[in-house]
């Protein structure tokens, strides 16, 4: 079977496949392979979640977001860090609501952060048994940090760990709190439908149209990069999917960038007038579209 | 990546595969057209439609294959 022949049943499946084909399929395990892997995407293509308008997310998402941070953050306010013990260091960054009060350090019991015992392996094993030299210096350096560090690096380890997750959280929650109030600054536009405009074979030039619905009408906004020509003009258009019908939403100024709002019919609905499509048309006096278009693209 | 967004990511691809494989599966999907109405729309040969056709198939199963297999 050709691969063509199979793409084609596996997208429409009035495009059916012959009784030879049928045959085929059932001893071809390589085709019967590519069927079904087409068929797939085919079928998910066509299912209603796989919506035309582009991926806006929920609206109440910064609300969400907000609300499950600030579940969390009151156990990292400042009031609560005294009563972090030298567990903190372990759960840098986070919010740590179950940190109990700090166990009394002492050099027999202190409960040493796993990194902070990594830090000097040889602690426990070389114990406490050397003296420091007369004038209170460590004897020697192995000595010192046998019996220092690991109760310092603990401690040191647990502050670190603190002021990070603290600024840290503290830090999170302040970027976050203005943010509930961003969905509602902008003024009110909804962008319905967005698509990007290409040249059409032959032609140069890109652009972008969104179908936005402010409070007071619906509007396509169009961004253009077309080649200007002086003795021409460019013009925009809605035409219908059909290939016959079409409004013009009237000309293209030489920046490229305009809002034109819709005809109060299709402010609703576009009815089919979904191709965006921008024409290069001459000073003819003549209202029609020229069929000369540079740019299109097609409205999900 | 959890399956129901597949849908989302499959709409994100269609509508960013140029002229005119983009075409011809919005075409399809989305307006319920034929082949042969795709292929008289765009005024390509039939067989180069489903041509297309098959390689943006493709092309979006291998996208939806690399989103899928993304950890969670």
């Amino acid at each position: 079977v050709s691969p063509e022949h199979l793409a084609g049943h596996a997208l429409d499946l009035a495009d059916e496949l012959s009784a030879a084909d049928l045959d085929h399929l059932d001893g071809c395990a390589h085709c019967r392979d590519e069927l079904h892997a087409l068929r797939e995407v085919a079928d998910l293509g066509r299912q209603p979640g796989t919506s035309r308008v582009p991926l806006a997310p929920p609206s109440d998402i910064w609300t969400r977001i907000t609300t499950e941070l600030a579940a969390d953050s009151p156990a990292t306010t400042p009031s609560d860090v005294p009563s972090a013990g030298p567990s903190a260091g372990s759960s840098a960054g986070t919010a740590s609501p179950s940190t109990g009060p700090a166990p009394a350090p002492s050099p027999t019991s202190t409960p040493v952060p796993r990194h902070a015992a990594g830090a000097v392996p040889d602690a426990a094993a070389s114990g406490d048994s050397r003296a420091d030299g007369p004038d209170g210096r460590p004897a020697d350096l192995r000595g010192y940090r046998a019996r220092r560090s690991p109760r310092r690096l603990a401690l040191l380890a647990a502050a670190v760990g603190l002021v990070v997750g603290v600024a840290g959280t503290l830090g999170v929650a302040r970027a976050l709190r203005p943010a509930p109030s961003v969905p509602n600054a902008g003024p009110p536009v909804e962008v319905l439908a967005r698509t990007t405009l290409t040249a059409l074979p032959g032609q140069t030039g890109t652009g972008s149209a969104e179908l936005l619905r402010t409070s007071t009408a619906t509007e396509l906004r169009v961004r253009v990069d077309v080649a200007q020509n002086a003795n021409r003009y460019h013009e925009l258009w809605l035409i219908n999917t059909d290939g016959k019908r079409m409004y013009s939403l009237g000309t293209l100024p030489a920046s490229g960038s305009a809002d034109y709002p819709l005809p109060p019919a299709l402010a609703e609905q576009l009815q089919g007038y979904t191709i965006v499509d921008v024409s290069i048309e001459p000073y003819d006096g003549n209202s029609e579209h020229s069929h000369h278009s540079l740019v299109r693209g097609t409205l999900p | 990546v959890h399956p129901a967004l597949a849908p989302r990511v499959l709409s994100a691809e269609i509508q960013q595969l140029p002229h005119p494989r983009g075409t011809i599966l919005r075409l399809a999907f989305w307006e319920g057209h034929t082949y042969s109405q795709i292929a008289e729309r765009l005024d390509l040969p039939l067989g180069t439609v489903k041509s297309h056709a098959r390689r943006a198939l493709l092309h979006l199963r291998g996208r939806l294959e690399e989103v899928t297999s993304w950890p969670t």
